[in-house]
C-alpha cells in the first residue's frame, strides 16, 4: 500500500495484521460499540431479541435505534454490534442466531438473491418469505454506491459522470474489498460501462477517503450517505447508465421474531420512513467525525423524534477504567482458556508423535495445515458451527495454539540422547515413569517455550476475536479503524501489547522456577561433557 | 568359573540380527554370582548388542536370555533391571538432576524413606570414594572421573546381583582411569557382585579378569575364545586373537596378570 503518512501505516499494519484481504465477508474492520455497556436489558423472561449489524458505521448507528427502540417497547434486547459482512449476518439471521439486522435492497436482491428478480421491497419481500426472513418497509433513505473523486480533481478532467471515466483509463482507483468483488459493485460496472482502468487496488473504505485527501488514488467507491462526501469536498459521479442498484434501509427480520416479539414490530412500524437521507448523513458525521459512539448518536436520534422518556439511559458512556478492566477481563479469558485446552491436548498429542515417529509426521502436518488457515477466515469458518461470541474465537485461539506446542513437546523429547533414555530404562522404570521423572523434565525447557510462544501469539491473535463478538482489546482498534480515531486505536494495541510482555515475563519467571539451572540456556539434552 | 552354582545370567543361543547383518551369532553364555566376565573385541563385533539384551533393552531374535533362570521377557524385564546395575561411558547421568538425585532417583521412585536414602548414598560415596560435596553438583560441575563414580553409585543403589559395564573408562584420561580400575576392583571384590564388563582395550580386560575372571574375546558376533586371559595370550584358538593381542601394546607395561598367575 502506499498510503504514507505514518499514522496510515499503522492502520495498515494492524489491517495486515488481521488477515484483512482473506475474506470478503468480514473485509470491513469490525467491532462492538466501543464506550457504553451494552444496551439495557429489560429483565429477561426469555432470550433476549438478537439484534446485529453489518461492520461500518451506518449499519451500527441503525443497529442502535433500532435496538434502542425495541428497548423502548420493554424487550429485552441485544445489539451484535458490527458483525461482519451480508453473507455473515445472513447466515446468522437464517441459522436464528439473530433475530434482525439492517440491510439495504439492493444488497439483498444482488447478494442475496443472486440478482434473480426484481429490486422493490414488495417483490423482495415475497422472495424471501420462503426463507422465513420479512423486510420492512424502508427507514427513509436510499444509500446507493456510487463513485467519488476529489472535487478539484474531477474538474480538471471535467469528469462528471461514470461514463466520462472511459477517457481518463490511468486513473487510481481505490475501491472497498467489498465492493470489487461484489456482482453490483465493480465488476457489474465495468461491464456495464466498459471501463478498461488498469490501476486499481482494493482497500478499506474508511482508509480510501484518507487515500482521496492525501491523493494516493483519485477514485473510490461511496455511499450516497457518508458523511465524508461534504467534508473532503467530493465529487460523486453521476451514473448516467443507472447501474447501480436501489439501496434502500430496511430491516431483515425473522417472521417467527415478528411472532414472538409482536409489541417490537409495531415500535419498528414506526420507524419507518422516518429516517432521511440528510438525518442519516448527519448521524453518520457525528458518529465518524465527532468520534461520538455510535448509542450516543442513535439515542439522540430517537430522543429528538420524540420517544418515550428514559430511552437515551443507555447512552450515558460507561467509565474507562471499567471499559479497559472488562476488556482485559475478556481477553485474558480468551487467551488462558484456549491455550489451557491447547496444552491439554498437544502435550499427549506431541507425546505419541515422538513415540510414533510415522504418526508423529502425520500429526505435525495436520497440524501445520491448521496454522496455515489465514486467523480471520479460520474464525469466520468457525461461525457457522459454534455461533458468535467467546466461544468461536477460544476454539480459533486453541487450533493455532497447538503447533507451536505440539512441535516443541515433540522436539524436545526426540532431541533427548538414546544413552540417557537407555539408561532410565535400565533402572527399571517403567515407560510412565521414564517419561514423567526423566524425559518430561528434560523437554520441560523446550516444551515451556512452545507453550510461551503460543501465549504470546495467543495475545495477539485474540484482538481479532472482536470480529465474532468476543470483546477484548480487539474492539478498541477495530472501532478506532473504523472510525479513523488513532487515540482508540492506541487504548486497544497498547494494552495487547504490555498483555503479550507480560505473559513473556511471566513465562521466563516460570522456566526460572521449573526448569533445573544446567538445561536452561540453551544446554544440549543429555549431553554431560563439561571437560 | 563355578559351574555347579546356578546361573545369574544365561544366554541360551541368543542371536541378534540388524538389517541383514548379524549382530550376535546365536551365543551361550553364562555367568554365576560372583563371577567376573569382560567381554573383549574390536568395535561392531557385539559385545555392547550382548550386554543390551542381558538388559532388555534389545530382545534377541532366536534363543533365550535368562536371568536367575527366568527367561526374560517384557513382562518381568523391569523387575529384572532392578536387580542390575548399569554403567555406560561418563555414567549417562541425567543431566537436569543432581549427582545425589541420579543416585537415589530410583530409590525416591520406589518410596524408601528419606532417612535410608541418605544412609545407603552415604555409604556408597564412601565406597566409590566420591567427595559428599558432589553430590549437590550437576553432572556438567563434575571432572569425568566424578561423573563416573555418580553412574557406579547409581547401579548399586538398589544393591543388584549384577553389575554390567559398558566401556566404563572409554573416554577418561590415563591417569584417572588408573585409579578408577583399581576402585573399581576394589568395589567389586568388597561387594562380590557379578560383573559382566565390556572393553576394547586388552590391558583393562586383563586388569579386572585378574583375579578369578574370565575373557571372552568377540569378533563378527561370535566369541572366538573364552578362558583367561593368558589362556588367550598363550594358546590363542584363532588367528584374529593372536593379531588383536599383538596389536595391544600396552599389555606389557599394565596391568599384566602374569605376576598373578606365576
Amino acid at each position: 500500500m502506499k498510503l504514507s503518512s505514518r499514522h496510515l501505516g499503522f492502520i495498515v499494519v494492524v489491517k495486515l495484521m488481521a488477515g484483512e484481504p482473506a475474506e470478503t465477508a468480514t473485509a470491513r474492520a469490525a467491532d462492538v460499540a466501543p464506550e457504553p455497556p451494552p444496551v439495557p436489558a429489560q429483565p429477561a423472561t426469555g432470550p433476549a431479541f438478537q439484534i446485529a449489524s453489518k461492520a461500518f458505521t451506518e449499519s451500527v448507528i441503525l443497529g442502535e435505534v433500532v435496538a434502542l427502540t425495541v428497548s423502548a417497547a420493554g424487550i429485552a434486547v441485544e445489539h451484535r454490534a458490527a458483525l461482519g459482512g451480508t453473507r455473515l449476518c445472513w447466515d446468522a439471521l437464517v441459522s436464528g442466531r439473530i433475530d434482525a439486522y439492517p440491510d439495504y435492497t439492493g444488497t439483498v436482491l444482488q447478494e442475496i438473491l443472486h440478482g434473480q428478480g426484481v429490486g422493490d421491497v414488495a417483490s423482495l419481500r415475497a422472495a424471501l418469505r420462503p426463507h422465513g426472513v420479512g423486510l420492512s418497509g424502508s427507514f427513509g433513505f436510499n444509500n446507493a454506491y456510487a463513485l467519488g473523486m476529489r472535487h478539484a480533481r474531477a474538474a480538471a478532467a471535467s469528469i462528471q459522470t461514470i461514463s466520462d471515466l472511459r477517457q481518463h483509463p490511468g486513473l487510481r482507483f481505490g475501491l472497498s474489498d467489498e465492493f470489487m468483488s461484489r456482482r453490483d459493485g465493480w465488476p457489474g460496472l465495468v461491464a456495464r460501462y466498459g471501463l478498461s482502468i488498469v490501476n486499481v487496488r482494493g482497500l478499506d473504505h474508511d482508509l480510501a477517503y484518507r487515500g482521496l485527501a492525501e491523493d494516493h488514488i483519485d477514485v473510490t467507491d461511496l455511499y450516497t450517505t457518508d458523511a465524508e462526501i461534504r467534508r473532503d469536498n467530493l465529487s460523486v459521479l453521476r451514473d448516467d447508465l443507472g447501474f447501480f442498484p436501489k439501496y434502500e434501509a430496511i430491516l431483515l427480520y425473522r417472521l417467527d421474531a415478528e411472532q414472538r416479539w409482536p409489541a417490537a414490530f409495531a415500535a419498528l412500524r414506526n420507524l419507518e420512513g422516518k429516517i432521511d437521507i440528510a438525518a442519516m448523513r448527519a448521524m453518520n458525521a457525528r458518529a465518524k467525525l465527532d468520534h461520538l459512539p455510535e448509542r450516543q448518536v442513535a439515542a439522540d436520534f430517537v430522543a429528538q423524534r420524540g420517544a418515550r422518556a428514559g430511552l437515551n439511559a443507555g447512552a450515558r458512556p460507561g467509565s474507562r477504567t471499567g471499559a479497559v478492566l472488562e476488556r482485559t477481563r475478556e481477553h485474558l479469558t480468551l487467551v488462558s482458556l484456549s491455550l489451557l485446552a491447547a496444552i491439554l491436548v498437544a502435550l499427549p498429542l506431541g507425546i505419541v508423535a515422538a513415540r510414533r515417529p510415522r504418526l508423529g509426521q502425520l500429526v505435525l502436518a495436520a497440524i501445520g495445515v491448521v496454522q496455515t488457515i489465514p486467523s480471520l477466515a479460520l474464525l469466520v469458518f468457525m461461525i457457522p458451527l459454534l455461533g458468535i461470541g467467546a466461544l468461536p474465537a477460544m476454539t480459533a485461539l486453541f487450533l493455532y495454539s497447538l503447533l507451536p506446542i505440539v512441535r516443541n513437546t515433540h522436539a524436545g523429547l526426540v532431541g533427548i540422547a538414546p544413552a540417557v533414555r537407555d539408561s532410565a530404562a535400565a533402572l527399571g522404570l517403567s515407560r510412565w515413569a521414564i517419561l514423567w521423572r526423566v524425559e518430561l523434565p528434560l523437554a520441560l525447557g523446550t516444551i515451556l517455550a512452545g507453550i510461551k510462544s503460543a501465549a504470546v501469539i495467543n495475545v495477539g491473535t485474540a484482538t481479532l476475536g472482536a470480529l465474532v463478538g468476543a470483546g477484548g482489546f480487539g474492539q478498541p482498534i477495530f472501532t478506532g479503524i473504523r472510525l479513523d480515531d488513532f487515540p482508540l486505536i492506541l487504548q486497544g494495541a497498547v494494552p495487547a501489547s504490555l498483555l503479550a510482555l507480560a505473559v513473556q515475563g511471566a513465562f521466563d519467571l516460570v522456566e526460572r522456577v521449573l526448569v533445573p539451572a544446567p538445561l536452561r540456556s540453551g544446554r544440549r539434552y543429555g549431553a554431560t561433557r563439561a571437560d | 568359573m563355578m559351574t555347579n552354582v546356578a546361573p545369574l545370567l544365561q544366554f541360551v543361543g541368543a542371536s541378534k540380527t540388524f538389517e541383514a547383518v548379524v549382530a550376535v551369532a546365536p551365543l551361550d553364555l553364562s555367568v554365576a554370582p560372583g563371577d567376573t566376565l569382560v567381554l573383549i573385541g574390536p568395535s561392531g563385533c557385539g559385545k555392547t548388542t550382548v550386554l543390551r539384551m542381558a538388559l532388555g533393552l534389545l530382545w534377541p531374535d532366536a534363543g533365550q536370555v535368562r536371568f536367575r533362570g527366568e527367561l526374560l521377557s517384557p513382562a518381568n524385564v523391569q523387575r529384572a533391571r532392578r536387580s542390575m546395575g548399569y554403567v555406560v561411558q561418563e555414567g549417562g547421568l541425567f543431566p537436569h538432576l543432581t549427582a545425589g538425585q541420579n543416585v537415589s532417583l530410583m530409590a525416591r521412585h520406589l518410596r524408601w524413606p528419606r532417612a535410608r536414602i541418605e544412609q545407603r548414598q552415604a555409604e556408597l560415596a564412601a565406597l566409590t570414594r566420591l567427595p559428599i560435596s558432589a553430590l549437590g553438583r550437576y553432572p556438567f560441575q563434575l571432572s569425568g572421573g566424578q561423573r563416573q563414580r555418580v553412574g557406579l553409585m547409581r547401579a548399586l543403589m538398589l544393591d543388584p546381583d549384577l553389575l554390567l559395564f559398558d566401556e566404563p573408562l572409554g573416554s577418561i584420561d590415563p591417569l584417572v582411569r588408573a585409579e578408577l580400575q583399581q576402585d573399581l576392583v576394589r568395589v567389586f571384590q568388597q561387594t562380590a557382585k557379578a560383573v559382566v564388563l565390556v572393553t576394547h582395550d586388552l590391558s583393562e580386560a586383563a586388569f579386572f579378569a585378574r583375579d578369578q575372571g574370565q575373557v571372552a574375546l568377540m569378533r563378527q558376533g561370535r566369541v572366538l575364545q573364552q578362558g583367561r586371559v593368558e589362556e588367550l595370550v598363550r594358546s590363542p584358538a584363532d588367528p584374529f586373537i593372536t593379531k588383536f593381542v599383538a596389536a595391544q601394546p600396552l599389555l606389557a607395561f599394565g596391568h599384566a596378570p602374569e605376576p598373578q598367575s606365576k
